[in-house]
């Protein structure tokens, strides 16, 4: 049986950047889940690209909520990157996950950030 | 009542064995109580030593000059098989006597060496009772070891025979054979002891035959008849034995029967040594192939299928054909059908690597072609000696058409609603393995719902004496007339071509895609996280087929995964039940209904992480959503108005 989805891992500076294409949902999220939560250890910043996702359900948003609480507790931050015109986004509007973590367009967006807050440490 | 039974045993094969007796009274060449004690023991215990006790008391005690000696006697004649029996088990011998290892532990340590025992104790309590003087101990020893020995090798085999609880039904035509070669032994038997000396040995070859054709089972017991006929032969003084000296015909006769019991049990044990390792292969090989193919196509709601694999006759090893299934991304499907060639453990084994090579090609998303040219590849690099026909097809749903690549294979059939049926005739390239460098190509064919795609192996066509062309004529001619259900059309497949008459391994798969553009829908799977993204894909192209967007089939999609998910999380306990999607589409509207037959075990709460959202989401997506519990079983109702062309005239 093929993957539902593929996860793809990449660096930029103190941010990295999960790519998740494919499909999420009861019967692959706990194998999602040990995939971010192993590469998760060393980053400020950590960003979700759902960009290629075609399908997120209330498993993947449970996912995506506990993720989001864990890392806040370590003082790191958890970002996610939809497209505005993603169908995914309006799931993520109704369960109201802005709540705990940022939405963003683009990845690009978030690495200015990161990097200018690197340059300006926070008070 | 063992006991009893088993002294009864003893003293009447004993009353028998003392109507031989040569010399005297009481010394005879064949002495058959003891082949019986030995297999007491062996069957029922060593704890059945009383028994023997007893009974050669009774029967030494007539016999002998006082009790005392009979005593002695009994209790050599018990501790003997007694020896024997504890030599065998600590040995590991086996009573079917199937292995060479058997028959020699059997005639030298059960026969030849334990039997010292009680030849020694008994010669020595006649000597001592002045019953043998002390010149002819060394005769008395000897006829008495060899009476006790031919005891051992010609009765145990026969009652373990008897005892043995693997029975095997006798085929017709070796029962014409054993009548035929059971008269050969009573008329050599004839031949041999009542004319010369040198015409003895001529029932060797007739033994042999049995040892051959039936092995223990007809060894054993017609040793045992050889041997009696033999030793009565010299008990009258019949021909080889007349006009000799007891002394000389002893000789003889004991050379005699040692020849037959030895040679008899060694051969008959060589035959079915050699027929268990033919047979264990057979069934490794056929274990094997099983195990690869007995895995449920699992997953693919969206092509029904059907499959068939019927091992070769045992005398042949099984062949190395497989079949496979593979689900793709997006809802495509690959089929596979191959055959490597040669037979045997080996064959299997090249099977189930190349069908894993296959299979892991195929699901890195290469066309048909690409694949088999990979896989051909990898056996040039990997030095391999394995070749494979095979035959790739892989089929799309959405577009409703297959691209499929032949390396060396025979053609797959196509077969429509009527039975009307064509062969894809095209071969893309030859066998898997063959040229290092071949470039396959590959071809297409549209599939609709209503055709039925079917893949074989050359088991089913191949039929020595009858050429190709005319059984592919005749498979094509058993298809048209088969029923329309896959399983009762491999049935009628099987039955047609194949008359019982099963020269090579066969295998048989029938594959029918599922029409999913219709108004309604229906899926039923097992409630099992697993089976959602199938169900998904199965949703998603019924709902692309009936013109719904892509916006809408996304809102649909999650709201079906919600309910999906529910019951899969919340209906059943241990065992999963069924969960039953149905789906109707009119007008633009959408019902689906998504049902368990299961007992939430606790309602889903709405919490602030996500979990138990479901419902609250299904209620945003769609237009309409009615939850019903009554009884056992849940029904999520849900209706989503879609802007799609009218489906009415």
């Amino acid at each position: 049986v093929p993957d539902l989805c593929s996860i793809d891992f990449e660096s930029r500076g103190n941010v990295l950047v999960a790519r998740i294409s494919g499909e999420i949902d009861i019967s692959n999220v706990d194998a999602v889940a040990a995939r971010l939560a192993a590469m998760f250890e060393r980053a400020d910043h950590y960003v979700v690209d759902l960009s290629g996702t075609t399908h997120l359900d209330s498993a993947g948003i449970h996912l995506l909520f506990t993720l989001g609480e864990r890392l806040r507790t370590r003082r790191q931050t958890l970002h996610l990157v939809v497209p505005s015109d993603a169908p995914i986004r309006r799931v993520l509007r109704l369960a109201d996950i802005g709540a705990v973590v940022s939405l963003s367009d683009d990845v690009d967006d978030i690495e200015a950030r990161a990097a200018a807050e690197r340059a300006d440490p926070a008070p | 009542v063992q006991l009893l039974v088993v002294v009864a045993c003893y003293y009447g094969s004993a009353e028998l064995g003392l109507r031989l007796a040569v010399v005297g009274k009481s010394v005879t060449p064949l002495w058959p109580p003891t082949g019986v004690a030995l297999v007491a023991m062996l069957v029922l215990g060593r704890r059945i030593w009383p028994a023997i006790a007893v009974a050669a008391f009774a029967v030494n005690l007539p016999i002998s000059p006082n009790a005392l000696t009979a005593v002695v006697i009994a209790t050599g004649n018990t501790l003997a098989p007694l020896v024997a029996t504890t030599l065998l088990g600590r040995i590991g011998f086996d009573r079917s006597l199937a292995r060479v290892k058997d028959a020699f532990v059997l005639v030298f340590v059960a026969a030849l060496a334990s039997m010292c025992i009680s030849a020694t104790v008994g010669s020595l309590a006649l000597w001592l009772t002045d019953a043998v003087s002390g010149s002819k101990l060394a005769g008395s020893w000897s006829v008495w070891w060899t009476g006790d020995a031919m005891g051992v090798l010609v009765v145990a085999p026969v009652l373990l025979l008897i005892t043995a609880e693997r029975d095997r039904a006798w085929p017709e035509r070796s029962r014409l054979e054993l009548v035929a070669v059971s008269a050969l032994v009573v008329a050599a038997c004839a031949v041999a002891l009542l004319g010369e000396q040198q015409t003895m040995f001529s029932i060797l070859p007739v033994l042999g035959w049995i040892a051959w054709r039936f092995e223990q089972r007809g060894a054993a017991p017609a040793t045992l008849f050889v041997s009696v006929a033999a030793t009565l032969a010299a008990v009258w003084e019949l021909g080889p034995f007349t006009d000799a000296s007891v002394v000389h015909r002893m000789v003889v006769l004991q050379s005699f029967n040692a020849t037959v019991a030895f040679s008899s049990i060694l051969l008959a044990s060589a035959v079915s040594q050699r027929e268990n390792f033919v047979e264990h292969e057979h069934d490794i090989a056929e274990s094997l192939q099983r195990s690869l193919l007995s895995e449920r196509s699992a997953e693919c709601p969206e092509v029904a299928s059907a499959a068939r694999y019927i091992p070769a006759r045992a005398e042949v090893a099984v062949g190395g054909d497989w079949y496979d299934v593979i689900p793709l991304h997006d809802g495509r499907l690959g089929f596979v059908v191959g055959d490597v060639a040669g037979h045997g453990v080996g064959a299997a084994a090249e099977m189930g690597q190349l069908r894993m090579v296959l299979r892991a090609y195929a699901l890195e998303d290469h066309s048909p072609a690409e694949t088999l040219q990979r896989v051909n590849g990898l056996l040039r690099d990997l030095h391999s000696n394995a070749m494979a026909t095979a035959w790739y097809g892989c089929y799309d749903p959405a577009s409703q058409v297959l691209t499929f690549s032949s390396a060396g294979h025979f053609p797959a059939l196509v077969v429509d609603a009527d039975g009307h049926n064509e062969f894809l005739d095209e071969i893309h390239g030859p066998p898997l393995g063959a040229i290092a460098t071949t470039q396959y190509t590959e071809s297409t064919q549209a599939l609709d719902g209503a055709a039925t795609l079917l893949l074989y192996t050359d088991g089913l066509v191949e039929k020595r004496g009858e050429p190709i062309d005319a059984r592919l004529d005749a498979l094509r001619a058993a298809v048209s007339t088969a029923p329309r259900g896959l399983d009762a059309m491999c049935d009628h497949i099987v039955a047609t071509l194949l008359d019982g008459a099963i020269e090579d391994d066969v295998a048989l798969l029938a594959l029918r895609p599922i029409a999913v553009g219709g108004p309604t829908l229906r899926l039923r799977e097992p409630a099992l996280p697993t089976t959602l993204p199938a169900a998904r894909r199965v949703v998603r192209a019924w709902l692309t087929q009936n013109g719904c967007s892509s916006d809408e089939t996304f809102d649909i999609l999650v709201a079906l995964s919600e309910a999906y998910s529910n019951a899969v999380q919340h209906a059943y306990g241990v065992t999963p039940g069924l969960v039953e999607v149905d789906g109707t589409i009119g007008d633009g509207v959408i019902d689906i209904t998504v049902s368990d037959h299961g007992t939430w075990r606790s309602r889903p709460a709405v919490r602030r992480d996500g979990a138990g959202k479901g419902i609250r989401v299904m209620r945003s997506l769609m237009d309409d959503v009615a939850i019903e519990s009554n009884g056992p079983g849940t029904t999520v109702r849900m209706r989503r108005v879609c802007k799609v062309p009218s489906t009415s005239a």
